[in-house]
C-alpha cells in the first residue's frame, strides 16, 4: 500500500480502479526520480505565482529575489512596425512611407530612453544582489550566535 | 386558440466558440425543435452571427406569453434592462457563475469591477426571477445562499453535431508527429492558472523530453497575464509550449484528437465544459479539485487535491505510459459522459421549464 505523499495529493474517484496500486506505482516512480527532482529544485528554487507578484508571502521572499532580479533586468522594445496599410487610392503608398518614417523616428528616441532604463535596471539589479549577499552573510553569522551563548552558560 | 409561447434569450455578447454562446444556441435549437418560438438578443454580436441574433435595441415585448431567459455571467446594464421587463415576461436567470473579482485586480481592473458589480446585481435579481437555472450544484448553492428560491441545475452542454466536424488538417499535421501532447482548453486567465500547468509541464518535460504543451483558447483582453506566462516559460527555459489563440470548432476538435492528457489546474470553474469535451474525445483528465470540477467529473478522471508539481507530472506520465491505467480512467470517463447525453440534458431543461409553460 502506498503511504507517501501521493495519497495526500491524488484522488481517483472511480471505485473500479485500484487506487492503492496506482498510488504505489506513483510512489515508486517518485522515488526513482528523487535525484532529478531535487536537482531541479536546486536549479529553480522558486516557481513564481502570478498572485504572489502583488502579495508576496514572507516565506518565499528570499527565493523570489532571484526571479524578480531576473525580471527587472529585462527590457524589451517593440521595434517591428505594426502599421495598418492605408486604403487611400494613389497616395496610399506615400502615406504608408510617411507612417514608417514616423515610426522609425519614434523608435529611435524610445530606444535611447530604453537603453538608459536598461542601464539603470542593471545597476539596481547589481545593488540588490549585493544587498542579498550581505543579508546571507549576516544570517550566517547570526545562526552561530545562540551556539556561542549556550557555550557561555556552560 | 392558445397564445404562442416565445422564449427570448438575452445575453451581453455572443460569439462563435464561446461557452455561454454555445449554451444559448443549444437551447435555441432545442426550443425550436419543440415547436416554440425562440429568439436571441444580444448587446454585442459577432459579425458572423448577425443573421441569427437580434440586436438588443430591437427587443419589443410581444404582449403574449414571453419567457425571458437572461444569461448571467458578468455585471452589465442588461440587468436593469431585464428588470424593467419584469411585468411583461416571466423571468428566468441562467447563472453561468461569476469568477471571483480578486483574480483580475491587477491583470484586468475593468473586468474585476464588472465582476464585483455582477455580484451585487445577482443579489438584486433574486427577487425578480421565477426560476434560476445553474450549470452545477456548486453554482446553485451560491444562489440559494443569497436568497434564490426556485433553483435547478441543468448541465450547459450536451454532445451535438459540432463535435463531429472533421478536425482541422493543418493542426493535425503540425502537432501529430508522435510527441506526447498535454492540453488545456480555456481562455488565458489568472483564475484558470495556466501558470501551474506550465509548472507541471516543466517537470514532465524532464521525464519525457518528447512532449509539448498546448494551450487552446483566446489570449484574454488585456494580455497582461498572457505576457507574464511568456516570461515564466522563458525563465524556466521551456521549449515546446504553444498558445493557439481563438480557434474554430474544427481546430478545437483537432486539438482534442491530438491530446494525450488534459491537465487542468484551474481554481475556479462554474462547470468546466472542457472536462466533458475531453470525455467525449477520449482524453484522460487530470484536474485540480476545486469549485464545480469534482461534480462535473463525478467518478471519472484523476483529481488533484494539492498542487505538488512533481507528483502531478508523475500522474501524467503514468497516464501516458501505463495502458491499463489509461484505459481504466477512460472507461470511468465514458461512463460519466452518458450523463451528458442530449436526451438527458434536454429532459432536465424541459422538466424545469414545464411549470412556467403551463401557467
Amino acid at each position: 500500500m502506498a503511504e507517501g505523499k501521493a495519497r495526500e495529493i491524488i484522488e481517483i474517484p472511480s471505485p473500479t480502479i485500484d487506487a492503492d496500486e496506482v498510488l504505489g506505482a506513483l510512489e515508486e516512480n517518485l522515488k526513482g526520480r528523487a535525484h532529478l527532482y531535487s536537482s531541479l529544485k536546486r536549479e529553480r528554487p522558486y516557481l513564481p505565482t502570478y498572485d504572489a507578484l502583488f502579495v508576496p508571502e514572507p516565506s518565499v521572499v528570499s527565493d523570489a529575489l532571484g526571479y524578480h532580479l531576473w525580471q527587472v533586468s529585462r527590457i524589451e522594445l517593440l521595434t517591428k512596425p505594426q502599421l495598418i496599410p492605408s486604403s487611400l487610392p494613389l497616395i496610399g503608398g506615400l502615406v504608408d512611407s510617411f507612417k514608417l518614417l514616423f515610426h522609425n523616428l519614434v523608435v529611435f528616441y524610445l530606444n535611447t530612453l530604453a537603453a538608459k532604463q536598461a542601464a539603470s535596471n542593471a545597476s539596481l539589479n547589481f545593488a540588490l544582489r549585493l544587498l542579498a549577499w550581505e543579508i546571507t552573510q549576516l544570517k550566517d553569522q547570526m545562526s552561530h550566535l545562540p551556539e556561542r551563548g549556550q557555550k557561555g552558560d556552560d | 386558440m392558445t397564445e404562442k409561447i416565445s422564449l427570448r434569450q438575452v445575453v451581453p455578447s455572443i460569439m462563435p466558440g464561446d461557452a455561454i454562446s454555445n449554451a444559448v444556441f443549444a437551447l435555441h435549437r432545442s426550443v425550436r425543435a419543440r415547436g416554440y418560438d425562440s429568439q436571441i438578443f444580444a448587446q454585442w454580436i459577432d459579425p458572423s452571427l448577425r443573421s441569427q441574433v437580434h440586436s438588443l435595441n430591437r427587443y419589443r415585448p410581444s404582449g403574449g406569453k414571453d419567457i425571458l431567459l437572461y444569461h448571467f455571467g458578468l455585471g452589465s446594464e442588461l440587468t436593469d434592462f431585464a428588470a424593467s421587463l419584469r411585468s411583461k415576461a416571466k423571468m428566468i436567470l441562467f447563472y453561468h457563475n461569476l469568477t471571483p473579482a480578486h483574480y483580475f485586480e491587477y491583470a484586468d481592473p475593468l473586468l474585476a469591477q464588472a465582476l464585483k458589480k455582477g455580484r451585487e446585481e445577482l443579489v438584486q435579481m433574486a427577487e425578480l426571477v421565477e426560476l434560476a437555472i445553474c450549470n452545477s450544484n456548486y453554482s446553485a448553492r451560491e444562489l440559494s445562499e443569497i436568497g434564490y428560491r426556485n433553483v435547478v441545475t441543468v448541465s450547459p452542454v450536451y454532445m451535438d453535431e459540432k463535435y463531429e466536424i472533421p478536425p482541422e488538417e493543418r493542426v493535425l499535421e503540425r502537432f501529430g508527429d508522435g510527441e506526447v501532447n498535454l492540453l488545456f482548453v480555456s481562455r488565458i486567465s489568472p483564475n484558470k492558472k495556466q501558470e501551474d500547468v506550465i509548472k507541471v509541464f516543466y517537470y514532465y518535460k524532464q521525464i519525457n523530453p518528447h512532449s509539448r504543451l498546448l494551450f487552446v483558447g483566446h489570449r484574454g483582453v488585456t494580455r497582461v497575464y498572457y505576457e507574464w506566462l511568456l516570461d515564466l516559460i522563458e525563465y524556466l527555459d521551456l521549449k515546446d509550449v504553444y498558445f493557439s489563440g481563438r480557434v474554430s470548432q474544427a481546430e478545437l476538435n483537432a486539438y482534442y484528437r491530438l491530446a494525450d492528457v488534459l491537465v487542468s489546474m484551474s481554481e475556479h470553474e462554474g462547470f468546466g465544459i472542457f472536462l466533458v469535451e475531453s470525455m467525449y474525445f477520449g482524453v484522460p483528465i487530470v484536474a485540480y479539485k476545486c469549485t464545480a470540477v469534482p461534480e462535473t467529473l463525478g467518478r471519472a478522471g484523476v483529481l488533484i487535491k494539492k498542487k505538488d508539481f512533481p507528483v502531478i507530472a508523475e500522474v501524467v506520465h503514468l497516464l501516458v505510459s501505463d495502458e491499463g491505467f489509461r484505459q481504466a480512467i477512460l472507461e470511468s470517463q465514458r461512463e460519466r459522459l452518458k450523463d451528458f447525453a442530449r436526451e438527458k440534458v434536454e429532459a432536465r431543461f424541459w422538466g424545469s421549464l414545464a411549470p412556467l409553460l403551463e401557467r
